[in-house]
C-alpha cells in the first residue's frame, strides 16, 4: 500500500462532519478550466462518517527519473486474461508505470483495456496523488493495482 | 495490509484491510473474514444473475422454488428498488426497456457490497476498503493518522484523477459511461444529460450506488436530488470536463 501512497496530498481535516459544503469554486480541482460548487453553506449531516475532497495535484517531476531502474510486476489473472505492469523507479519513487500485458480476448475486453489501462498508467504515475481505491474505472484496474502493488512490495 | 482481489458480478472486486487490523486480529483471521466476504458477493452474484438460466432469480421469476434466504433477498431488493423508483419519480426502474423484464442489476452490486462489508465488520475487521467495479465502501480508517482515500477518475481525461475523496465510514460510488459503455438506462428513457460521470458520497453503499445511477440519469438536477437525502453529496463531471459538486472541495495546494 505504501508504494501507492508515497507522497500524500494534504487535505483539510474534516472530522465529525459527513461532508462540509464549502461553496468554493476551485480551478485546481479540475486541473484545467473551471470548477463550480453548488453548495453555499457549511453544514453537518449528523452522520458518523467524515469526508473531504482533495484536488488532484499535478504530477511532480522527479529529477532522478532519468536514471531510473525498470522493473516488471507479476502477472495477475482476471476473468478476461492476465494483467501485468512494468515500472521505472528511482530512489524508491515511481517514475512511470505502464501495462505490458492486459486482456484482449474479445472486443469488449479490448475496448475496456484500451481505455482503462492507459488511464490508470498515468493515475498511478501522478506522484502528488495518493489513494487506496479508485471510484469510476476499475474493470481491469484492480488487477493492475495488484500487479503494481506486488512490484512495489518486492522492492 | 491484507488484500483480496477476485472477479465477481461481471467486474473485479478488491478488499484492502488496514495494517492495524492485520496486527490486532492476525492475518489468518483476516484471511478467513475476507474469504466469507468473497463468498457473500459470489452467492449474491449467482442469486441475482438474470443472464444465468439456472440462477435463483431466473428460477424464481419462472415460478420455481428457491431457498428462504433467496426469497428474503428478493423481497428486500425489490422493495428497495420500488422505493427508489418512487423516490426518483420513475428515473430508477427495474424494468429493463430493452428486454421488458425485471433487472435488479442497478441495486444488487451495492446490496452485495453492504452485505460483504457487514460480514467483515462482524468478523471484527474495522478498517477496510471494499470495492466492486468502481463502487467502494470505506470502513474505519486506513491508519490512525489518516482516513481512506478514494480517487475519483476523470472520465473526460484519460490518465487523470479528478479528485481524491477522504472517507471514513463512507461509501463512494460512481456511475458513468467511462468504462463499460452506455449501461445506464432509466424509466424516462436513455438520459445522461451532459454528464460523463456522477459520484455519490454517503453513509450507505447500496443507497449511494443507486443514487449515483439516478443522479447520472438526472444530469445536473441530480445534485440537489441527492442532497435531499441526509448525509449524501455528489461530485458530477460534465462531458466538457467541468466538475460540479456540493461536497467539500479542498485544494491540495
Amino acid at each position: 500500500m505504501a508504494g501507492l501512497a508515497r507522497r500524500l496530498a494534504p487535505a483539510a481535516a474534516l472530522g465529525g462532519l459527513a461532508i462540509v459544503i464549502v461553496g468554493v469554486a476551485d480551478p485546481a480541482i479540475a486541473g484545467r478550466g473551471e470548477a463550480t460548487a453548488t453548495g453555499t453553506t457549511a453544514t453537518s449531516s449528523g452522520s458518523s462518517g467524515s469526508s473531504g475532497v482533495a484536488a488532484a495535484e499535478s504530477p511532480a517531476a522527479a529529477e532522478s527519473c532519468d536514471t531510473a531502474d525498470a522493473v516488471t510486476g507479476p502477472s495477475v489473472q482476471t476473468r478476461w486474461g492476465p494483467v501485468q505492469v512494468a515500472a521505472t523507479i528511482a530512489n524508491g519513487e515511481l517514475c512511470e508505470v505502464h501495462a505490458t500485458v492486459w486482456p484482449d480476448g474479445d472486443n469488449r475486453s479490448a475496448m475496456i483495456s484500451q481505455y482503462a489501462i492507459p488511464e490508470l498508467d498515468a493515475m498511478a504515475s501522478q506522484q502528488g496523488v495518493a489513494f487506496d481505491a479508485i471510484s469510476g474505472a476499475t474493470y481491469t484496474s484492480e488487477a493492475y493495482r495488484e500487479s503494481l502493488q506486488q512490484l512495489l512490495d518486492s522492492l | 495490509m491484507s488484500r483480496a482481489v477476485f472477479p465477481v458480478m461481471g467486474t473485479v472486486a478488491s478488499i484492502v484491510v488496514s495494517r492495524a487490523d492485520d496486527e490486532r486480529l492476525g492475518t489468518e483471521a483476516v484471511r478467513a473474514a475476507l474469504s466469507v466476504a468473497q463468498q457473500d458477493l459470489e452467492i449474491l452474484d449467482h442469486r441475482f444473475s438474470h443472464y444465468a438460466p439456472d440462477s435463483e432469480i431466473s428460477t424464481w421469476l419462472g415460478g420455481g422454488a428457491v431457498s428462504p434466504d433467496a426469497i428474503a433477498d428478493f423481497d428486500h431488493v425489490l422493495r428497495a428498488c420500488g422505493r427508489l423508483r418512487d423516490d426518483s419519480r420513475g428515473v430508477f426502474t427495474i424494468t429493463n426497456p430493452l428486454t421488458g423484464s425485471v433487472d435488479t442489476a442497478g441495486y444488487v452490486k451495492g446490496f452485495g457490497l453492504r452485505r460483504a462489508a457487514g460480514t467483515l465488520q462482524q468478523h471484527g475487521v474495522e478498517g477496510f476498503v471494499i470495492g466492486v467495479g468502481g463502487d467502494t465502501y470505506c470502513s474505519g480508517r486506513a491508519d490512525a493518522d489518516r482516513p481512506w482515500r478514494v480517487a475519483v477518475s476523470d472520465p473526460t481525461r484519460r490518465r487523470s484523477v479528478a479528485a481524491v475523496v477522504e472517507a471514513a465510514d463512507l461509501a463512494v460510488a460512481t456511475s458513468g459511461t467511462s468504462e463499460r459503455g452506455d449501461h445506464i438506462w432509466s424509466g424516462r428513457g436513455a438520459a445522461t444529460a451532459g454528464l460523463a460521470s456522477f459520484t455519490v458520497i454517503g453513509p450507505d453503499i447500496a443507497e449511494a450506488d443507486a443514487y449515483a445511477t439516478i443522479g447520472f440519469a438526472m444530469g445536473e438536477a441530480g445534485i440537489p436530488w441527492v442532497a435531499a437525502h441526509a448525509g449524501y453529496r455528489s461530485v458530477a463531471i460534465r462531458t466538457d470536463g467541468r466538475i460540479l459538486s456540493d461536497a467539500a472541495l479542498v485544494s491540495a495546494a
